[in-house]
């Protein structure tokens, strides 16, 4: 996996790196509150927090992606990370393909 | 907001954190067949709601939830009055040692401006409205709007980014308040 960064604008670029694991880290949090709050054990009050929180977060990294034009680089990043991880469970579901892999290399 | 795009491996995080992995591994480091470094890992990482489904950290669970519940605090107002417009903004200390801008929420009131800081709760700045007067001035800070407050005590500089929402807010809770004096 490649992950290319400009080099006229490694800022950028180091900075679209850092707001795509941002992200991720932000959906999974969305999802695993989802979950908690689905499961019933927060009270209202919680809830209206979590919620609120979470709701700011996704603002201010959208903001963040605007303000530097860092929207094409994050996703670019994210498609990449994507792409890996297909690859990787790929490779669990079908193991024979490890070994067409190997045959290709020989 | 973009719509919500399928992201695999957010996917495949969450699934793992859903179902939770089990870590157990031993390791030595060894050089030249001496063994010099020993590793003994156990770990466990899941969701917090898988985690309580096998009762493991339950207690902590709720004693973080309790303090949290415990530090929150409210703004204290007078009876009748309600808070019209929040916003997050900043007061410019220069007494003592430290000179800086101190954030907090500003919140205009039928009665007061107050600037609140959540913890540990206190009110940092609050006068009442009738005689407040507020003025534009140049900004230090390139992103950022600065007010001068004049009150009966003296002088404030303050610093918010919506500037002419707050302004707003502040000229409706003052025609609010002379309504109801008169």
């Amino acid at each position: 996996m490649a992950i290319n960064l400009d080099e006229k604008n490694l800022k950028n670029g180091l900075l679209g790196l850092v707001v795509a694991l941002v992200e991720i880290i932000q959906e999974l949090l969305e999802r695993q509150a989802l979950r908690r709050i689905e499961g019933g054990s927060l009270s209202d009050a919680e809830v209206e927090r979590l919620g609120q929180s979470l709701c700011e977060l996704a603002e201010s990294l959208e903001k963040i992606k605007k303000d530097n034009d860092i929207e094409d680089a994050v996703l670019s990043v994210r498609d990449g990370l994507d792409e890996a991880a297909d690859e990787l469970l790929e490779k669990f579901i079908n193991p024979e393909t490890w070994l067409d892999d190997r045959e290709k290399e020989h | 907001m973009n719509p919500q795009r399928d992201s695999s491996l957010v996917e495949i995080l969450d699934r793992l954190l859903n179902k939770g992995a089990i870590i157990n591994a031993d390791l030595i480091i060894t050089v030249a067949g001496i063994p010099l470094i020993g590793l003994n890992l156990r770990a466990a990482l899941a969701s917090m709601e898988t985690m309580l489904e096998y009762g493991i950290m339950e207690d902590w669970d709720k004693s973080s939830r309790e303090l949290y519940a415990s530090q929150e605090t409210h703004l204290p107002l007078i009876p009748g009055e309600q808070v019209l417009y929040k916003a997050f903004g900043y007061i410019w200390q220069d007494e003592g040692i430290v000179k800086s801008w101190v954030p907090g929420i500003w919140n205009v009131t039928n009665e007061r401006l107050i600037l609140w800081v959540k913890t540990p709760g206190k009110a940092i700045f609050e006068t009442p409205l009738p005689s407040l007067r507020i003025f534009r001035v140049p900004a230090s800070h390139e992103t950022r709007q600065e007010l001068e407050l004049v009150y009966p005590e003296g002088r404030a500089r303050i610093s918010l980014s919506e500037r002419d929402e707050f302004e707003a807010a502040l000229a409706r809770a003052t025609t609010e308040t002379t309504a109801i004096s008169v």
